[in-house]
């Protein structure tokens, strides 16, 4: 990141300018305000440092000619007079932080860690925001629909928030996919995403594998073990099929959301954790908690912001973007030579009712991948990989046509055979 | 609210600039006092970094010593 100094002091100028250095900055030190209007455009930088008395004039004039260039740029002022006017002038004119001097290094780390953090989720934000435009896409969502576009203004308001989340949908859909998008969005990216299926493990074992146990807690624990909520500590953790979590354990985690605490199986330590929720089930939670598998007061608590992901069924606009976008993914790894689709077989794509979603869609889009032979996939190789319903999909491809093509003998078949 | 700045008396006219004349020496010597630190953790030579940091603590007890003279005459 390019840092402006612009500061009268020589001993501060070089003070600051070796910080910034070695905090991984680009900086260039200046001492008047006219030194810096020269080198603005020459220097180009995206943060300013400026004091805010400079021997030739006002410091905040100095941003505003360089945030009037370039309105992406940020500042930090220095100043030696604490007034509540010149703070409420900065922050007016768009400085992101004030440093009182005498300046203590550890304070001028910290603002500009926070600003560089915050610079770096919204470049990401911004280039994700630019790639969705571009291409449908919103990390590794895809979808041009209007249900997806729903879902991905849903994400990225709740991004930048830390309020729980529950994603409902079909298997298939792609709930962990939403959970690792909210945290790449999220001020939590640098921290770690965990991922927890509660159906996976056995009941008995769940509360030490989310909450880690003590050494001799319990037969077979011959260590200490930190659970997925400490290991998720400062970042996101997602617990998927959360209706599959018995209900003893739907009290403790209740506790630990409200509390921020949580003890280990076998501690008598509480330990403070910072983890944002992302929750998944594929039931509709309302009937789970009918059927008593999920506790009401959990639900409350989990469901502050909640996203329901359409089933691909009824979003099947996108489903030839999604079939292209597993078809390139599946060529960067296969490298076997298949460039493209017969729009005959995008058609019988879009025919299919795809029960299992979009994790079908990506398993049948492999398939007819390493069965093509040549650059093109063609709907005859689907036939065979969509059973049952493949015949009425690809004839339903071939009438929208409108082509007579003759059906292959040996195909016909297969589909009297099938029905 | 009011701005303390725009109300102040002479003395504490004298007692902000006291302050904002003293702060820019400290500033510098922590920065270089710093930088001497991450220096040194590196096995490079801090002496410059050291001798900036005591120029400037000498330029704020200079500065504190005048300060508190002019201050208690007035």
């Amino acid at each position: 990141m390019r840092v402006l100094v612009v500061e009268d002091d020589v001993a501060i100028r070089r003070g600051l300018e070796s910080s910034l250095r070695d905090l991984g900055a680009q900086p260039k030190a200046v001492g008047t305000a006219g030194e810096a209007i020269r080198v603005l455009e020459e220097f180009n930088p995206e943060v300013l440092v400026v004091d805010l008395n400079l021997p030739d004039g006002d410091g905040l004039e100095v941003f505003r000619a360089a945030r009037e260039a370039n309105p992406e740029r940020d500042g930090i002022v220095l100043t030696g007079q604490a007034s509540l006017d010149s703070a409420v002038e900065a922050l007016r004119a768009g400085v992101s932080d004030y440093l009182l001097k005498p300046l203590r290094p550890a304070q001028l780390e910290v603002v500009f860690q926070r600003l560089s953090a915050r610079r770096n989720l919204e470049s990401e934000v911004e280039s994700l925001r630019a790639e969705l435009q571009e291409t449908g896409k919103l990390g590794e969502l895809i979808g041009k629909s209007p249900a997806m576009m729903k879902v991905f203004e849903a994400i990225r308001r709740v991004a930048v928030s830390n309020a729980p989340v529950l994603v409902t949908g079909q298997s298939g859909t792609g709930k962990e996919v939403v959970a690792r998008t909210i945290h790449r969005l999220s001020r939590r990216a640098s921290a770690p995403f965990v991922a927890f299926n509660c159906a996976a493990i056995s009941p008995t074992l769940i509360e030490s594998e989310l909450f880690g146990h003590e050494r001799g807690s319990f037969t077979g624990a011959d260590k200490r073990r930190v659970g997925y909520f400490e290991e998720a500590n400062g970042g996101t953790l997602l617990l998927d099929e959360i209706t599959e979590m018995g209900p003893e354990l739907q009290v403790k985690l209740l506790r630990v959301l409200e509390a921020k605490t949580l003890r280990r199986v076998g501690g008598v330590q509480d330990l403070r954790v910072d983890v944002r929720l992302v929750s998944a089930t594929n039931r509709n939670p309302l009937d789970a908690i009918k059927d008593n598998k999920l506790r009401e007061d959990l639900y409350y608590r989990l469901n502050v912001f909640p996203i329901a992901l359409p089933p691909l069924s009824e979003r099947r606009e996108d489903i030839a973007l999604l079939a292209e976008h597993f078809r390139k993914q599946i060529e960067d790894q296969e490298r076997s030579g298949v460039q493209s689709w017969d729009p005959a077989a995008l058609r019988a794509l879009e025919a299919y009712p795809w029960p299992g979603n979009v994790r079908e869609l990506r398993n049948v889009v492999h398939r007819a991948h390493v069965m093509t032979e040549g650059d093109t996939i063609r709907p005859d190789v689907l036939e065979e990989l969509l059973p049952a319903v493949a015949p009425r999909a690809t004839a339903a491809a071939g009438a929208s046509r409108g082509a007579s093509r003759p059906t292959p003998a040996g195909s016909e078949k297969k589909r009297a055979r099938k029905r | 609210m009011v701005d303390p700045a725009k109300s102040d008396t002479p003395l504490e006219l004298d007692l902000r600039r006291f302050f904002h004349d003293l702060a820019t020496p400290l500033s510098g010597a922590s920065l270089h006092l710093e930088r001497a630190s991450r220096l040194i953790a590196r096995g490079e030579d801090p002496e410059e970094a050291l001798a900036t940091a005591r120029r400037e603590l000498h330029r704020a007890f200079d500065l504190f010593e005048r300060g508190r003279a002019e201050l208690l005459k007035s």
